[in-house]
């Protein structure tokens, strides 16, 4: 099947429909969150970039085979960042039991932006010594807490659509990134960054 | 700028490589009557797990309403002791177990996350509760817990019925169907067959209390309160009530 070339005018519904069709539409539409994606995984997981693109992979072929699930009434960006949180949690879990360790480490401008979210950053720039432990009281941080403050002030999403990626009601998101947000703030004050 | 750029390239192989093995697989969207039938799946394994809350309810309440809580207190028992005894804790643990049940149900439905605990929780707590009062109104909780009785293996055991706290000769409890009767050294003598113990032969006296609808008569079901005399199988009746209702206090009116 020849693709339409117009692909760039339509939108997100409009190309599930064609991608029900033929693949390659799947292709394009993923695409457009293919680095909203990588960057969201990287966040939530600390995985190398090749385990990264192994998850997306396979994120890509269960999205597709579960296309028809996807229901219109819910944006697809949503849709698919829940079958990636899905398979994320399911590799970290795995990785737990078989006592692997996370890779990576948050970039610098994450850490300011979850430092900014939760206290009152007026430096413009952090000490080496002071990123250093605020990197690791952030990473400390239990998954579900730093998943739906990652979502809020990271990917930038509103509650209604971390309530679709997490699939847990509104009130449930609000107190997860609320308790992450404290949690965050006595572990700073524990570790005394008063570089801040 | 190099890192971002090994990163998209990797980012695009990732989309080339997926694609190519969905082709190669032939790898196809399920179809939809699928997820619809698995969402169906969910809300009626839902509803039946309500249903079954409901059953509990009914069965719990029939249960309680059944004992005579009073007898216990009378035999010197302590108010926990009673509870412990009589409270029916294999309907409370099910009743538990199917608001779980419902719980997740409800949770794995297409768009059950939107809906707060609380919510939710009401909704199954309300549910059942309504379901219980149409089952315990109807009448059917009672043959509900018939049906268990004669189907379930092993079911008498686990709950406690009017039948067990009426079987208990030892403790002065003793309860079953008149079979006959008879005159043995000028007192009354009821041949009595208790459901649990077999066939007991029931001593009446001048001082045995004879209550409300009782009438003594062979088939008619009474419950009896005395002692066990030193004869295995025989019993001297202090009072007589009648098996259903709570009886009146007129003494002797069967005389």
């Amino acid at each position: 099947m020849k693709l339409e070339h117009n692909f760039i005018d339509k939108n997100d519904f409009e190309l599930i429909e064609l991608a029900k069709q033929d693949s390659e539409y799947f292709g394009i539409l993923m695409s457009r969150y293919q680095e909203k994606l990588f960057w969201y995984v990287k966040r939530i997981s600390y995985f190398t970039n090749e385990d990264i693109e192994d998850i997306l992979q396979e994120v890509l072929i269960k999205a597709y085979r579960n296309l028809n699930e996807f229901d219109a009434s819910f944006k697809f960006s949503s849709w698919i960042y829940r079958v990636t949180h899905n398979r994320v949690v399911d590799e970290i879990r795995k990785r737990k039991r078989q006592k692997e360790g996370l890779f990576d480490e948050l970039k610098e401008s994450d850490v300011e932006a979850f430092l900014r979210s939760s206290i009152d950053l007026e430096q413009k720039t952090l000490s080496k010594d002071c990123f250093k432990k605020a990197r690791e009281a952030i990473e400390k941080l239990p998954l579900k807490y730093r998943e739906a403050m990652i979502l809020r002030f990271l990917e930038e999403k509103n509650y209604e659509e971390i309530m679709d990626i997490l699939e847990r009601p509104k009130g449930s998101v609000a107190t997860l990134i609320a308790r992450g947000k404290k949690i965050l703030k006595r572990e700073l004050k524990q570790v005394r960054i008063d570089c801040l | 700028m190099l890192i971002r750029i090994s990163t998209k390239n990797k980012m695009k192989n990732f989309i080339k490589k997926g694609l190519e093995k969905i082709k190669k697989e032939k790898i196809e969207p399920t179809a939809s009557w699928k997820f619809s039938l698995q969402n169906f799946f969910w809300w009626l394994a839902f509803s039946f797990s309500i249903l079954a809350g409901g059953v509990s309810i009914s069965i719990l309440t029939f249960l309680i309403a059944e004992l005579d809580w009073q007898i216990y207190a009378n035999l010197g028992n302590s108010s926990l002791e009673t509870f412990l005894i009589m409270f029916p804790h294999f309907w409370i643990i099910f009743l538990g177990l199917f608001m779980v049940i419902s719980y997740q149900n409800l949770r794995h439905t297409r768009k059950g996350y939107h809906y707060e605990v609380v919510l939710v929780t009401a909704v199954i707590i309300g549910g059942s509760l309504f379901l219980g009062a149409v089952l315990y109104f109807s009448g059917l909780n009672q043959k509900l817990n018939q049906i268990f009785l004669e189907s379930i293996p092993g079911y008498e055991n686990v709950i406690h019925t009017k039948e067990d706290q009426w079987s208990q000769p030892k403790k002065g409890l003793l309860s079953g169907e008149i079979v006959s009767k008879k005159t043995v050294e000028e007192s009354q003598v009821l041949i009595l067959k208790n459901i649990k113990s077999g066939t007991w032969k029931i001593f009446i006296n001048d001082n045995t209390q004879v209550r409300g609808r009782v009438r003594l008569e062979e088939g008619e079901k009474i419950k009896v309160i005395g002692r066990q005399k030193k004869e295995k199988s025989d019993f001297e009746a202090m009072e007589i009530r009648p098996w259903e209702g709570m009886g009146h206090n007129r003494k002797n009116d069967n005389k």
